[in-house]
């Protein structure tokens, strides 16, 4: 089972790096106070049902720190972010990371969450420069949950039609007419 | 910072360099000539030793083939060329026999150290040899595969619920049998000289590192 997953993305061509804006370095302690208390009060754990139709699912993995990231979005009938779940298996820097990035998406449209910076997150919460990737993630994540949330409403919009049958008669001659439109897949 | 805490300040450049050889590694000594037991300039005739480079390739500190593939390791030969590396450079042996002896047998001796952390560990010797190839593995990497990921994720939650100590020796067994099949499938890639790919699998690898971290916090 692991060999035909790896095999199967193994010949996929990994995607280019994206050029990152670093910050200047944060001061002294390694964790500031900001982190801890989203460390040690994470806001938002949890999961929303994946399957449901106005639900985006993020899913990153940064292998550096073996940190895997879920981040989830529910979008209401405006394209606003109506709630928010994460699930983060990682270091203390990556579990603040993404809870501050559901307290931060939270409310906004689809297009305000999917601007935010890494930088931003880093500087809000003090991250030293070797954890600047924990912040990356965190922006990767919620970009990924709304390509995901997009992807499924462009499916929604053109679903593959299935075949049917138009039948008519004509209410003058009573003639029947039936018409086969097969599916188009 | 140095200062604060009290350290020596690091030799320069040019105090290095008399220490360091530059003959590359021969089995004689640089000085007298006489054959030497193991790869490194420590010479026990003439008792003069040098660091070496590095950048010395791992492998060849260890008398280790590289070529064909360099992930292939005899481990139980990789401990035994180890500890004969040690005895010849080791610190303590050296530090009678001057200032510049003594220091160059601990260059040598912490490269040793590290060499053979690096390549008697497969994910580390994995990072070394793709880096030695141009594709070190980078903070930004990520794996791609989303079916591979929520099947870490998967692992970690059933980790975080698990009640029993069997329920987590399960799962460890899981994961090192994901590993072995991993490691196995990433010594293939390497002989084939798959970078690329091999690469891929090592960000795969270190995930699962990730969930075996987590259960022996456990």
């Amino acid at each position: 089972m692991f060999r035909s997953a790896i095999s199967r993305t193994i010949l996929n061509a990994s995607r280019p790096a994206v050029s990152r804006v670093t910050v200047r370095p944060a001061l002294t302690r390694a964790y500031h106070e900001k982190v801890i208390s989203h460390y040690e009060r994470p806001r938002n754990v949890g999961s929303l049902p994946k399957n449901d139709i106005d639900v985006g699912t993020g899913l990153v993995g940064a292998p550096a720190c073996g940190d895997v990231m879920k981040l989830q979005i529910r979008v209401d009938e405006n394209g606003v972010i109506s709630d928010v779940k994460f699930k983060t298996f990682g270091c203390g820097s990556a579990i603040a990371s993404s809870s501050y990035m559901t307290e931060r998406v939270k409310g906004l449209t689809l297009e305000e969450a999917g601007k935010i910076k890494n930088t931003e997150i880093a500087k809000e919460l003090c991250l030293p420069p070797v954890k600047l990737h924990c912040s990356m993630l965190a922006e990767d994540a919620i970009r990924s949950a709304i390509r995901d949330y997009r992807s499924k409403r462009a499916d929604m919009a053109n679903p593959k039609q299935s075949g049917f049958i138009d039948v008519t008669q004509s209410a003058v001659t009573g003639e029947t007419v039936a018409t086969a439109h097969p599916g188009q897949n | 910072m140095l200062v604060r805490l009290g350290l020596a300040r690091p030799r320069t450049f040019f105090q290095l360099r008399s220490i360091v050889s530059t003959h590359g590694l021969t089995r004689k000594c640089p000085k007298c000539s006489s054959p030497l037991s193991t790869p490194l300039p420590a010479c026990a005739n003439c008792w003069s030793i040098s660091a070496v480079p590095n950048d010395t390739p791992y492998h060849d500190i260890f008398s280790l083939p590289s070529g064909g593939n360099a992930f292939k390791i005899d481990t139980s030969l990789l401990k035994q060329r180890f500890r004969e590396a040690q005895s010849v450079c080791h610190p303590d042996t050296w530090a009678s026999k001057g200032e510049n002896e003594e220091e160059a047998a601990q260059i040598l001796s912490s490269l040793v150290n590290h060499a053979y952390q690096t390549l008697s560990n497969p994910l580390s010797r994995l990072d070394y040899i793709l880096k030695t190839n141009g594709l070190p593995f980078a903070e930004d990497d990520r794996v791609e595969d989303t079916d591979f990921l929520a099947n870490v994720l998967m692992m970690h939650e059933d980790l975080q619920e698990a009640e029993s100590q069997q329920e987590v020796e399960r799962i460890e067994s899981e994961i090192e049998e994901q590993m072995s099949e991993g490691i196995d499938e990433v010594e293939r890639l390497i002989g084939e000289q798959k970078w690329e790919q091999a690469k891929e699998l090592g960000l795969k690898l270190r995930s699962l590192e990730g969930v075996r971290r987590a259960s022996r916090n456990k």
